[in-house]
């Protein structure tokens, strides 16, 4: 820190200098150079013609330079063709053209080489900063969606905090966690999993991602297959998000950049709620003493007839004033859930100063984000340092130094799962009449304290659940610093050296502030939860540069690292049995003494080490062909056994090829040619994973788990099994293996391209947790096993359909097919369990010979396979137990013949995007449209949501002019009778006569049986304990309007009379809106509650939510 | 070349950074016997088998809105003895002990034979008490997996089964009665059953008892299956001089205020079940001093009413389960989660919470029982009369520890006018009818038990002394449960071949139903 200090100071300095010894005799001269389509270049170089006097451009691309009203100005770009221009006015905008022969894209890969494109022997992606900022989200791996081919990313639920899910080429293991490296200015980070559970309800805080600030970048670089990663060989099978920072530029004086965005996000959709019938289940209104009509006390009650109440099956909405159930006088309206969201704010402001001279450059940044979402009382404020400086001491040492710091503050993640995620509550067991807004600020209990309760004075559970929204406050601060420092050594010429160290070191601290919920808001709770965690890591690396000759050019590195992580400690101590104080929220507070608990033994605060050499190079050939190799072996402390035995050790290497074929002579010398650039690639490589820190040493073995509060109320420590899994004495690395062809093919001067891809890649020896039978004492045992196979193609075209001077239009298209295979798992075992739904009903799976996510559950409709032959695979109808009103109703395929049925895979078949984007003259418009095919997803608050009559699902059948059927019974006539079109289970009797094998609609024909009254027969279809969970898994795909960005570079004329350097405006929508999809019922598509590789359910999830907002950036 | 500029690569350096700081590579037996203890209640297994299943058949309860028709079904969730607690936790501690006993030095293992033996009395129990409801269950291949054993454990048949853990009791038994206590070591504070701390002699002698009172539990459910073995057995034990005498031998878990904590929607916490009709106003007749152990007066009244039990008596009712909060009495709390904060702005409690596993009144009602039958020669009216005085006192000594609020201690006078004025008084016409109520009633913590008793016995039913409503939909009468629903592996299971096995065996008796969810069948000891 010290020395970045020193170096900014002495920067600084320099550039006063400099500034004061402008030449006189010349006049200024300053403009900003573009591409072809209108972005900004920065980079650019930009000299006096015949003189040393030059400078680049800045990140706008601007420039400023002194030259003689004669002289011509020199501008000249890796890939652009040079241009000389002469200085005949004061300012002019400057387009450059890309050189179409000499293609020479540059890429980062490996440990953050930059690296000519043609060298490169397998699939890179680089993705700007520009475009990921422009999407508006504090998560910069959200803002990846759908712009690289080969990437799935799916968004958080729980509000800005939340963290989004990215696989890159499938699932290459069996484990929740398929995220892949991140690696930013050296330093290696590892996204966590966070979020809800099938069971209950989480805030997801969301992982380490939103404390890294998109705005300092570069460039991300999209590292997919396993010779790309197998450099960084243990930690890499899910690929590497390799990201460059932004660093200063040499320039004259001080470059500063402000820019400033506001978006807002608007819910504006919800599921299909029917808004045409209220609470109760029948069609008209029974009277009170005066007269008035009343709601339904029982049926419209939530308290009164636990998990079978809440009906909307009551009279029509006409508006007219009715008692409701808390003894208030409302109209008889549908209530309307989406005002009780408001509108999102994202509002970012960053400015960064910049410079540098000859031999130092900074950038500092800071960026400050403000974030609200759209459910009351969540938000996500944040503040970003980052200071990059670069110094050259004499011509032997280069120093880079590199900070971020990360200060961010989360109150209340979005509820996801369980009774109080915001959509669930308003739809579980809540009649379409429950007035939400009147409880929205009227939830407590005046006279008692608590939350209002009880079935006269929260008959609908609004106070409950406004109370756990706003009463419950759970407040996170977080900080991060990220610090490299790189030192470069030139040895000698050709011979350089690298020494890398950085560190991360991330603190936390959670406060969960609960008002009690009882009488004189007894109860409440207070907890602290504080967490630390440092890594370090450091690197050391020759690299030799060689030409022999005019035909071979030789690129070669050496080195080694270590990565340690140094561990640290989450505590949280709580307060026990209540607060003394309702409201105090402090640990002294406690009723009885408080709880503390300590966490140091899971990652992240596990301690790790792993050592690496590695050596690595390219040999070119007449610019055309090259032949790379590389080679890592790990120590790693993971695989190593508490009493010295363990094999610590694994080899990676990666071998490619790259041909650039338009370096022959047939095509360098022939103009004719339609092809522009043309290259083929092939690469075959190693990457790996390790089981968890301390693994080896945990499973199988005891420790202390818990207390016993004993008799005389002291906890006393139990001493027992760590867990129920076996434990395995050998456990060696996961090996994955990948290979990879490819070819970039470019037409028309490079007005047309192609970039495909196809892989292979097969993951061995999973570290796997395989059930076993829980009467052996186990419930699972570790082992090496199996292979999953990811085998897919990826295919960007770029095109440019459209190019004149003033107008063009760019269009990209991705295209992604991945199939994710399970080859095999350990002998005798076909079926691994990845991640459950609705609580245990339903799982995505790894079923050998089939899709990872296989979707599997017993609690799907069972087929007729009885006595009749004729109806055989018809839906089964039967008694089943616990069915609202004894109504037959479905049967589970379980329940019915012991079946579990496959309802489906939750991988996507493909994925596809396309962005265009079109400009006039200083403005520019740009579409992304991106889909997912194929994939299924499971909805709990579809499931849920569908028994009690809230959704449009349940109209058909509720009466006559809905197709209701009409019967009699004991209680006299009806209209909601419902034919389930389904057969009766074998054994069904009634009276003496056996329904089994007969239809539903024939039983009621032989009057045998009724029709089943509408409420009952939705609810029990979809009630927790008779519902059919394959009622709400459906498939899911979609095509989303993701993003529309306008752009407008405001004329100089503008800007200079503001004395700004550059003025650039842009409006940008996100997530506007579903072309296609499938998701039923109106269940929003996108809201899962965590990020884990097999996760496919929602349960609560989110409104449709849809953003709108613009950006201001100025150069000073 | 990094390991020679770090200079670090020994593999000893890997080893030290992957030591879990929190491992032990072995515990205490004693640790195990306590956590097998501390693991054996569940607050799934409370919540979905026993408030919301056993106590609403048992009619001791009712739901907040009354017992609905299809609360007399098993649904979801029901079984938590079988996987969660017995081969989950309580199972497999247990068996661990004789494995960290063998791991003992060699002079240590011979102090710890009492405690092998203490923990195969509690692991015998478990075993007994998940196949009283499950039927055929893997025993003696099962928990061999951590030592060197399957991995896929074939079913016991329950017949054999129940003649395994009779030996396995008996050999326990015989051996705390032969094995010198002064050179054992006991388990004292490890052994939350007798939270005092007992001394090794009288640890033996206090699980001797419960040994003896253990097999005559089990040999109770061949009464029907086989009269001879349960006499024969019934007979060997009572030969034994050391028996149950007080309500203080009986075998309870107790815990503190917070081991089944009362928070907040919790599953432990009774709040919204109501107390049942058909015993509040048998127990008001009786002046049965047990009444404020179990319930709490009506807020509205302050007086004890007990809510209709039957289906039916649901919508004529609508009115009185619209207020039920008010309206009518409550289960008392404390007596199931003594945290419960009752509202008196005096905060949580702070009492003792209890568990039975096999009271002494348990025991007397069963040798009163035994009598009536002429099983035995023991004395139905003196063992009636024990058991009714060990239940109330028993539930009394509960009560006050576990800080009931307003609670007044039961007086010797009370109990000898309930025995002898009120009509609980033992009349010999009637003696079955009345062991088998007042069994009941002690089973108010058990209802698991009391399950197992009126399948068993049928009682109490709608025209015992204490007697049932009857249970209708629509006036159609509705049966109750008779055994777990079992749930079917997949064929994907390492263990389904085995379990279609125990399928096809327990399906072989007849009764047990058309299939493994079919939980109106019958387990082999459950003769019509």
């Amino acid at each position: 820190m010290r020395k970045s200090k020193t170096l900014l100071l002495l920067t600084m300095l320099c550039c006063m200098w400099s500034t004061a010894l402008l030449a006189q005799d010349r006049i200024p001269v300053s403009g900003t150079v573009r591409d072809s389509v209108g972005n900004p270049l920065s980079g650019i170089s930009v000299s006096v013609k015949g003189t040393k006097t030059g400078t680049t451009t800045d990140v706008l691309g601007n420039f400023k330079i002194a030259a003689g009203r004669e002289e011509s100005l020199v501008f000249s770009g890796i890939g652009y063709l040079s241009q000389t221009v002469p200085v005949s006015s004061s300012a002019f905008n400057l387009v450059m053209r890309s050189d179409p022969k000499n293609l020479s894209e540059v890429v980062v890969t490996g440990f953050g080489q930059r690296k000519d494109i043609r060298k490169v022997a397998y699939s890179v992606t680089e993705i700007k900063g520009d475009e990921i900022t422009r999407a508006n989200n504090a998560n910069f791996v959200a803002a990846l969606q759908g712009k690289v081919a080969g990437v799935y990313v799916g968004q958080g639920a729980g509000g800005p905090s939340s963290s989004a899910k990215i696989r890159i080429r499938g699932n290459n293991s069996l484990r929740p966690n398929t995220q892949p490296l991140i690696v930013i200015d050296g330093i290696l980070i590892q996204p966590g999993n966070t979020g809800a559970d099938s069971w209950g309800s989480n805030k997801d805080f969301g992982n380490i991602v939103k404390d890294l600030n998109p705005d300092d970048y570069e460039s991300v670089d999209v590292l997919k297959g396993s010779a790309a990663t197998s450099l960084y060989g243990s930690i890499a099978q899910n690929g590497v998000l390799l990201i460059t920072t932004k660093k200063g530029r040499a320039r004259k004086d001080l470059g500063i950049t402000l820019t400033h965005t506001e978006s807002f996000d608007k819910a504006y959709k919800l599921p299909d709620y029917q808004n045409v019938y209220g609470g109760g289940i029948k069609p008209t209104f029974d009277k009170d003493g005066s007269g008035n009509d009343i709601v339904d006390p029982v049926y419209a009650n939530i308290y009164l007839t636990p998990g079978e109440a809440g009906y909307s099956y009551g009279p029509k909405f006409d508006g007219h004033m009715v008692l409701d159930l808390d003894g208030k006088m409302r109209p008889w309206v549908a209530n309307d859930p989406l005002k009780f969201f408001i509108t999102g704010k994202y509002i970012n402001t960053n400015l960064a100063i910049e410079g540098g001279n000859e031999s130092s450059t900074y950038r500092f940044s800071w960026s400050n984000l403000a974030n609200n979402s759209v459910m009351p009382n969540n938000r996500m404020d944040r503040n970003s340092f980052a200071l990059k400086a670069t110094h050259k001491i004499g011509k032997i040492f280069n120093l880079q130094a590199s900070v971020n710091y990360t200060m961010s503050r989360i109150r209340n993640p979005i509820l996801q799962g369980g009774t109080y995620s915001p959509l669930f509550a308003f739809t579980y067991l809540m009649p379409r009449n429950a007035p939400i807004m009147d409880y929205r600020n009227n939830y407590i209990d005046s006279a008692r304290g608590g939350y209002k309760t009880g079935p006269s004075k929260d008959p609908y559970y609004l106070a409950h659940t406004m109370f756990h929204l706003f009463e419950e406050n759970s407040i996170r601060k977080e900080s991060n610093l990220l610090a490299d420092l790189d030192l470069t050594i030139n040895i000698a010429p050709g011979l350089t050296g690298l020494v890398r160290t950085n560190v991360t070191n991330y603190n936390d601290n959670t406060e969960d502030k609960y008002l009690g919920t009882g009488a004189g808001f007894s109860g409440g709770s207070y907890s602290l939860t504080q967490s630390s965690y440092r890594n370090i890591r450091v690197q050391g690396l020759l690299t030799y540069t060689k030409d022999f000759g005019q035909d071979f050019s030789l690129n070669a590195s050496a080195g080694g690292e270590t990565v340690r992580d140094l561990g640290g400690f989450s505590e949280q101590v709580s307060t026990n049995g209540g607060l003394v104080v309702p409201g105090l929220y402090n640990i002294g507070n406690s009723v009885s003494s408080a709880n503390v608990s300590v966490n140091n033994s899971n990652w992240p605060y596990a301690t790790k080490r792993i050592d690496a050499v590695y050596a690595y190079g390219d040999l070119t050939w007449q610019n055309m062909l090259t032949v790379n190799a590389s080679l890592r072996n790990d120590w790693t402390s993971t695989l190593a056994y508490q009493d010295g035995h363990g094999k610590i050790t694994a080899l990676y290497p990666s071998f490619g090829l790259s041909w650039v074929f338009t370096e022959l002579p047939m095509f360098k010398e022939s103009n004719k040619s339609i092809l522009s650039f043309g290259k083929l690639r092939a690469s075959l490589g190693w990457s790996g994973a390790y089981p968890d820190a301390y693994y080896t040493n945990t499973i199988g073995f005891y420790r202390q788990n818990g207390t016993f509060n004993n008799s005389g109320n002291a906890n006393q420590p139990l001493y027992t099994f760590d867990g129920s899994t076996l434990g395995n004495k050998d456990l060696k690395a996961e090996r994955t293996r990948e290979l990879e062809f490819g070819a970039d093919i470019r037409f028309f001067d490079n007005r047309l391209g192609f970039d495909v891809a196809w892989y292979k890649k097969n993951s061995f020896n999973q570290i796997l947790e395989l059930a076993a039978p829980p009467e052996s004492g186990v419930t699972s045992r570790a082992v090496n096993a199996g292979n999953i196979q990811n085998q897919g193609i990826e295919i960007l075209m770029t095109a440019t359909p459209v190019k004149t001077r003033d107008f063009q239009w760019n269009a990209t298209v991705n295209f992604t097919r991945n199939r994710n295979k399970i080859i095999a798992l350990v002998p005798g075992t076909t079926t691994k369990q990845l991640e459950l739904a609705f609580g245990a009903d339903a799982s995505a799976n790894a079923v050998v010979g089939k899709d990872y996510g296989t979707v599997l559950s017993n609690y799907a409709f069972a087929t007729y396979s009885g006595k009749n032959a004729a109806v055989q695979g018809k839906r089964v109808v039967g008694n089943v137990n616990g069915a609202t009103g004894d109504y037959y109703t479905y049967m589970r395929s379980g329940n019915y013949d012991g079946t579990t049925k496959t309802l489906g895979n939750i991988m996507e078949r493909w994925m596809g995007s396309t962005t265009q984007e079109f400009r006039y003259k200083d403005i520019s418009v740009s579409v992304q449209i991106d889909a997912k095919i194929g994939g299924v997803m499971a909805s709990a608050s579809h499931q849920y949501g569908s028994e009690s009559g809230n959704f449009k699902n349940s109209l058909p059948g509720r009466n006559a002019s809905l197709g209701g059927v009409t019967y009699t019974d004991a209680s006299g006539s009806h209209d909601d009778g419902i034919i389930p079109d389904a057969v009766f289970a074998d054994g069904t009797m009634v009276g003496a006569t056996d329904l089994g094998g007969m239809t539903y609609a024939d039983a009621v024909k032989a009057n045998l049986v009724k029709p089943i009254p509408a409420y009952a027969y939705y609810e029990n279809l979809s009630k927790w304990s008779t519902g059919i969970r394959e009622y709400s898994i459906f498939e899911n795909s979609w095509v989303a309007v993701r993003e529309v960005t306008v752009g407008y570079n405001l004329p100089a004329s503008i800007y200079k009379k503001i004395k700004f350097s550059s003025l650039r405006v842009s409006v940008t929508g996100r997530n506007l809106g579903y072309l296609h999809k499938t998701a039923k019922d109106g269940i929003n598509p996108e809201g899962f509650y965590n990020n884990n590789s097999a996760g496919f359910a929602e349960y609560g999830g989110l409104p449709y939510i849809r953003s709108l907002g613009f950006s201001v950036k100025a150069g000073f | 070349m990094a390991c020679l500029a770090i200079g670090a690569c020994k593999k000893s350096s890997f080893v030290d950074a992957n030591i879990n700081p929190n491992t032990l590579y072995s515990v205490d037996p004693a640790d195990q016997f306590l956590a097998a203890a501390a693991g054996s209640q569940d607050d799934f297994e409370f919540f979905y088998d026993v408030l919301r299943a056993e106590n609403l058949w048992m009619q001791y309860a009712t739901g907040a809105g009354g017992t609905q028709a299809g609360a007399l079904n098993i649904t979801g969730n029901f079984n938590g003895r079988y996987a969660k607690v017995f081969y989950g936790r309580t199972g497999t501690d247990l068996s661990d002990v004789p494995n960290m006993v063998s791991k003992l030095p060699a002079s240590e293992q011979p102090k710890r034979v009492n405690q092998v033996n203490i923990a195969a009395i509690f692991k015998a129990y478990y075993a007994f008490y998940v196949s009283d409801i499950n039927g055929d269950i893997p025993y003696s291949q099962a928990f061999q997996a951590r030592y060197g054993g399957t991995v896929t454990p074939k079913y016991d048949r329950q017949q054999a089964l129940f003649d395994t853990l009779d030996t396995q009791i008996k050999k326990a038994v015989a051996s705390l009665e032969s094995t010198d206590a002064s050179t054992q070591t006991a388990y004292g504070a490890k052994d939350p059953f007798f939270p005092a701390g007992l001394s090794a002699a009288d640890e033996a002698l206090a699980w001797t008892k419960i040994g003896n009172a253990l097999r005559l539990k089990i040999a109770m459910r061949l009464m029907k299956r086989d009269p001879n073995k349960l006499k024969s057995i019934a007979t060997e034990v009572l030969a034994d001089a050391k028996q149950m005498s007080d309500y203080t031998d009986s075998w309870v878990l107790y815990a503190g205020p917070s081991y089944a904590n009362s928070a907040n929607q919790g599953n432990w916490n009774p709040t919204g079940f109501l107390a049942s009709k058909p015993v509040v106003d048998f127990m008001k007749a009786t002046g049965d001093p047990r009444l404020q152990m179990y319930y709490r007066p009506a807020i509205k009244s302050g007086t004890y009413i007990g809510a209709p039990t039957n289906p039916d008596s649901i919508a004529p009712n609508a009115n009185l389960f619209q207020h039920s909060d008010s309206l009518l009495s409550q289960l008392q709390h404390r007596m199931f989660t003594p945290d419960y904060d009752e509202g008196d702005g005096a905060g949580g409690g702070s009492g003792q919470a209890f568990f039975p596993f096999l009271t002494y009144a348990e025991y007397c009602f069963i040798r009163a029982e035994l009598g009536a039958k002429s099983i035995t020669n023991d004395d139905p009216q003196a063992w009636y009369n024990k058991g009714v005085e060990a239940s109330i006192r028993f539930y009394d000594a509960r009560a006050q520890a576990a800080k009931v609020t307003g609670y007044t201690p039961v007086s010797d006078q009370k109990i000898s006018d309930y025995l002898t004025l009120s009509s609980a008084k033992f009349d010999a016409a009637k003696a079955l009818d009345q062991i088998y109520c007042q069994a009941y009633l002690d089973f108010f913590r058990q209802p698991s038990e009391a399950w197992a008793w009126w399948k068993r016995t049928g009682y109490p039913n709608t025209t015992s002394v204490l007697a049932w409503e009857p249970t209708t939909l629509n006036g159609a009468a509705l049966t109750l449960p008779r055994r777990a629903a079992l749930n079917i592996l997949t064929p994907a299971d390492l263990n389904y071949q085995n379990q279609q096995d125990a399928f096809a065996a327990m399906k072989s008796d007849g009764n047990w139903g058309d299939n493994p969810g079919d939980f109106k069948g019958r387990v082999w000891w459950d003769m019509p």
